[in-house]
């Protein structure tokens, strides 16, 4: 073999390793969850050949729980929260980029220092405001809290990227007279298409998965969204159902994947290459 | 080119809005509530007690151990966590197939939630039932009580483990998205030039990615302080006698277990505070490093 | 370029009226409940058919948001009532729990609702009634005993209604030469139970009332008293050393030990009348489980003859002050809690376990396990509420942190988490 095709082969064998650490829990929640309950914690690394059971999907799904409902809500709270932070980080990051002004380093200060705050610190006093404001119970008691929470990241990183782009472009661009805004939009956007697609990818994700604030915002019932099912699974005083919330944790995590899936390939390799060369 | 002064202040301003109604202003309620002493969650009437809840914290063993701990982590975190996403993106970044399989793959231990992930560990860990254990007994071996808090620099280490092990495809795809964004031609220069892909590795597409190396290293210090979840459900109250405590799990236990409020309120103040320290820190670090 | 900007800010309108519209809408005829009968928890099922039968009878709407309750709803429920958003009625804790919202008058006491209502739960003994909230059912602790693995010479002690502190160490050194561990211990997240039931069985039940002041536990000052609940606490690692709880020490997480005790594998465990309803199912039977009460520890208060018990009526239906001044909803309210606590609803929750607390609220084909636990009150000479709803509010987690040090024996560390203890009493 040639030297090549042994560093190849050894590239592929290290990141394999790696994948099979990273598939294994997967696997193992989806195994446990065709198991039964009771068998769960005693035997959990074994193949439930002889006791298949979708008993636990089936209380997950036809359960107490509209399941249907909090599907739709998690879209609702987190697809709006993805789609604000988005839009307001992108003039943001573009700003911090590109522009040299009075206060730049006092912005950057004010982002990292807002990622800084546990939710615990801030989650009583930002419930007195938001009853005060009229949205407790609400979705956008949630959606605002949460663009607030994430668009210090999306700020950051999308600045990041945008900063180490290649300036010939634009600089062409704006000598054929081009504004800030076609420049923003028609220049900047696609070149950095990767960057934000990463940027919504963990958006969505924290939004999706967060807890605390959504439990207490959002008490009713037909409000809530998956991560909170999760929560009521496993917090059972008479001894947790595992086989409900492995089943729940398999319902929940598989549209993450499928939406990380679909995102992911817009992360294309050389994406900026054309621009140059061509 | 980009010469306003006025116009970058309106592309900040519906964040600095946001944050500053949603996240600043509830914690400067926050530090205002540190300096009183809450005798229930909703105390009307709390006693003004100065620094007091500071001074509390400062002289509280656990707190310190958490401190401490959570040092350790983010040096383990930057090496191990940041440095194996690293390692392995640059691996994704030079092979033609199944990247899209890698990417999907290594992302997945931060799309479970940390109670599952919690769950399969403590039961990989158990002394009983434990898979660890069967393996031994499979191998003929005597079972091991691997969590036994007597040995806590091995319990230290397997509470960290599944921590540092679960984040490490965030910073890959962060790391992943910017070498795909330097551009082709570098490399295929320097391949002319003769550089093998170690040399490549080292001398020019690291140093091309300092920005966002200095964004990940912010990120894993401030998400290393407030960590939580995983945790909390290996080594629930940082087990044993909180000697595991990370500040964020601490915190977590002054904020919901115990009803002093005031001193949750002054533990945020502290973390917050370290975050700003350590990040300043490790940029002004970066900075000096910086090449042309 | 303005087609982007336009069509944003045209989903940002969307998306926002869908957050908008689903907002609360007020109803006449409709009565907004809470409860922390939740998801899984098979109660649920009993309370959501009184209130399907509550609405077909009264034709009314029932607007019910419950959840199982954990840290993080117990502090909404009581945050509810600081922004005007509580329920008419609430089934939640009681003592140090509801104080928040008692404390301020929010709920209504059952003596005001008497005078309106002279018979309102009147079924409910007067024993376990608590002034704002009327319980369904309460609970017992005690030790759980898998009967199946008393075989041989172990089988005389069925016989007995209670074991002494010398009949437990003969039975666990019996067990332990058969490789059973007899006590599953879960010290790690749940050691609650074992802490105690030590205090309780060294200082009796009134020290539960009566915590001693900082300082008592050790050094100069020191009381007799204090060095009790040290004694107390060091009691663990002496069991450990005993190996009353198998290799691990206790070490381990509370769910572990249940399986160890679900599976046969260890003989007993301390631990709740609701753990009674986990067992169904399981490799162990139980009709064949009985409950025994903790043994009395012979240095004691009252010495080898006394026998104590951990129970409670510890949650019930409140009014909130805000349904009471509605005349409409005052009646609706009084009505459902009067459905909701009937003898015969009683009995449909109590079926799934738990003392009753009506005492004429009878349940057939009972199992084993849930006579046993019934008979306890019978075979103990006094009840008390746990310590930890006895102790303040948020005192009591600080005995728990230090549950390894007390397995270990160190008591440096004993003494501290006592101090810490008392200081929040």
């Amino acid at each position: 073999m040639t030297r090549k095709k042994i560093t190849v082969l050894s590239i592929y064998a290290i990141l394999s390793v790696w994948m099979i650490t990273t598939i294994y829990p997967f696997i193992w929640v989806l195994i446990n969850s065709f198991k039964d309950k009771d068998r769960i914690i005693v035997d959990s690394f074994s193949i439930p050949l002889q006791s298949f059971t979708l008993d636990n999907y089936a209380s997950a799904l036809y359960g107490r729980y509209q399941l249907y409902q909090a599907y739709l809500n998690s879209l609702i709270i987190s697809g709006s929260v993805v789609f604000i932070v988005l839009l307001i980080s992108l003039f943001g990051s573009f700003a911090l980029a590109k522009y040299d002004f009075r206060g730049k380093n006092l912005v950057y200060a004010i982002l990292i220092a807002s990622m800084m705050f546990p939710i615990f610190s801030t989650i009583f006093p930002l419930f007195r405001l938001l009853v005060n404001l009229n949205l407790q119970g609400r979705h956008l008691g949630v959606i605002l809290p949460q663009v607030a929470g994430n668009v210090a990241f999306a700020t950051i990183l999308l600045s990041g990227f945008i900063r180490s782009l290649p300036k010939e472009v634009e600089e062409s661009a704006f000598i054929d007279g081009a504004n800030i805004f076609q420049v923003l939009f028609r220049i900047i956007v696609p070149m950095s298409k990767s960057s934000i697609a990463s940027a919504a990818i963990f958006v969505f994700l924290w939004s999706y998965n967060d807890l605390f604030l959504q439990m207490i915002i959002l008490t009713e019932e037909s409000k809530m969204p998956i991560s909170a099912l999760l929560l009521e699974i496993s917090s059972r005083e008479g001894g947790t159902d595992y086989g409900l919330m492995v089943a729940a944790v398999a319902i929940i995590a598989i549209p993450m994947i499928i939406i990380y899936f679909v995102l992911q390939k817009h992360i294309i390799k050389g994406l900026t290459s054309g621009a140059i060369k061509g | 080119m980009y010469k306003s002064k006025i116009l970058p202040w309106f592309f900040l301003l519906p964040i600095l809005i946001f944050v500053t109604v949603f996240l600043f202003y509830p914690f400067g309620v926050n530090i205002y509530n540190s300096l009183f002493n809450f005798t229930s969650i909703l105390d009307q009437n709390p006693s003004f007690s100065g620094i007091t809840n500071y001074l509390n914290l400062f002289g509280d063993s656990t707190f310190v151990t958490s401190f401490t701990n959570t040092l350790i982590l983010i040096a383990l975190v930057l090496i191990f966590q940041v440095g194996l996403a690293l390692i392995l993106a640059l691996l994704v970044s030079v092979i033609d197939r199944f990247a899209s399989v890698f990417k999907v793959t290594f992302f997945l231990p931060i799309v479970i939630s940390a109670t599952a992930l919690g769950l399969m560990f403590n039961l990989f860990y158990d002394y009983d039932f434990g898979m660890l254990n069967q393996l031994m007994i499979q191998l003929g071996q005597e079972k091991i009580f691997w969590m036994d808090p007597v040995n806590i620099i091995r319990r230290f280490m397997l509470t960290m483990g599944p921590v540092l092990w679960q984040y490490v495809g965030f910073y890959f795809v962060i790391f992943l998205t910017a070498l795909n964004g330097i551009s082709s031609e570098i490399n295929d220069a320097a391949a002319i030039d003769g550089a093998t892909g170690i040399q490549k590795s080292l001398f020019i597409k690291i140093p091309m990615i300092q920005n966002v190396t200095r964004t990940v290293f912010v990120l894993a210090i401030t998400g290393t302080l407030k960590v939580f979840d995983l945790p909390h459900v290996i080594s629930p109250g940082g087990f044993p006698n909180g000697e595991l405590h990370l500040l964020g799990t601490y915190m977590y236990e002054k904020a919901f277990n115990s009803n002093q409020l005031g001193v949750a309120a002054a533990f945020a103040v502290i973390i917050a505070f370290a975050g700003v320290l350590f990040s300043g820190i490790s940029n002004l670090i970066f900075k000096n490093n910086e090449e042309i | 370029m303005k087609k982007i900007i336009l069509s944003s800010l045209a989903l940002l309108f969307v998306f926002s009226l869908a957050a908008c519209g689903s907002g609360a809408s007020e109803e006449v005829d409709e009565l907004r409940t809470v409860s922390m009968f939740g998801g899984t928890d098979p109660n649920a099922s009993v309370y959501q058919d009184i209130i399907s039968q509550f609405e077909a009878d009264y034709g009314v709407t029932v607007n019910d948001t419950s959840a199982t309750s954990n840290e993080i709803w117990k502090t909404s429920v009581v945050s509810s009532f600081y922004s005007g958003t509580e329920p008419d009625v609430l089934f939640f804790f009681t003592g140090a729990t509801a104080a928040p919202f008692v404390e301020n008058d929010m709920v209504v006491s059952i003596e005001e609702i008497r005078q309106e209502y002279p018979d309102y739960a009147s079924n409910i003994s007067e024993n376990v009634m608590d002034p704002y909230a009327v319980p369904i059912k309460g609970f017992v602790e005690g030790v759980f005993v898998n009967t199946e693995l008393f075989t041989g010479d172990l089988e005389s002690y069925l016989d007995k209604d209670v074991w002494s502190w010398q009949d437990f160490n003969d039975i666990a050194d019996e067990l332990i030469s058969r490789d059973i561990i007899p006590f599953a211990f879960g010290a790690e997240d749940v050691p609650h139970y074992w802490i105690e039931h030590l205090v309780l069985g060294f200082n009796g039940p009134d020290a539960f009332f009566n915590i001693p002041e900082p300082g008592s536990f050790g050094g100069q000052t020191a009381t007799a008293d204090g060095e009790k609940w040290v004694e107390a606490l060091s009691m663990l690692n002496e069991l450990a050393d005993k190996g009353w709880f198998g290799d691990t020490r206790g070490n381990q997480k509370n769910e572990i030990a249940n399986q160890l005790f679900k599976t046969g594998q260890a003989a007993m465990i301390l631990d709740g009348s609701w753990f009674a309803g986990g067992i169904e199912g399981t490799s162990v039977d139980p009709d064949k489980t009985i409950m025994v009460p903790f043994p009395a520890i012979p240095e004691s208060e009252g010495g080898m003859n006394k026998y104590y018990m951990q129970s409670g009526f510890t949650s019930g239906f409140y009014i909130t002050r805000q349904a009471w001044e509605d005349e409409a909803k005052r009646e609706l309210a009084v009505n459902f809690i009067s459905e909701m606590t009937k003898t015969e609803s009683i009995v449909a929750y109590a079926e799934l376990g738990g003392i009753p607390s009506d005492p004429s609220a009878v349940v057939d084909n009972l199992n084993g396990i849930s006579v046993s636990m019934n008979g306890m009150p019978a075979r103990t000479d006094t009840a008390t509420l746990p310590l930890s709803d006895a102790s303040a509010a948020g005192s009591f987690t600080e005995l728990v942190k230090k549950s390894a040090a007390y397995l270990e024996g160190s008591t440096d560390e004993i003494i501290e988490a006592l101090e810490s203890f008392a200081n929040l009493n």
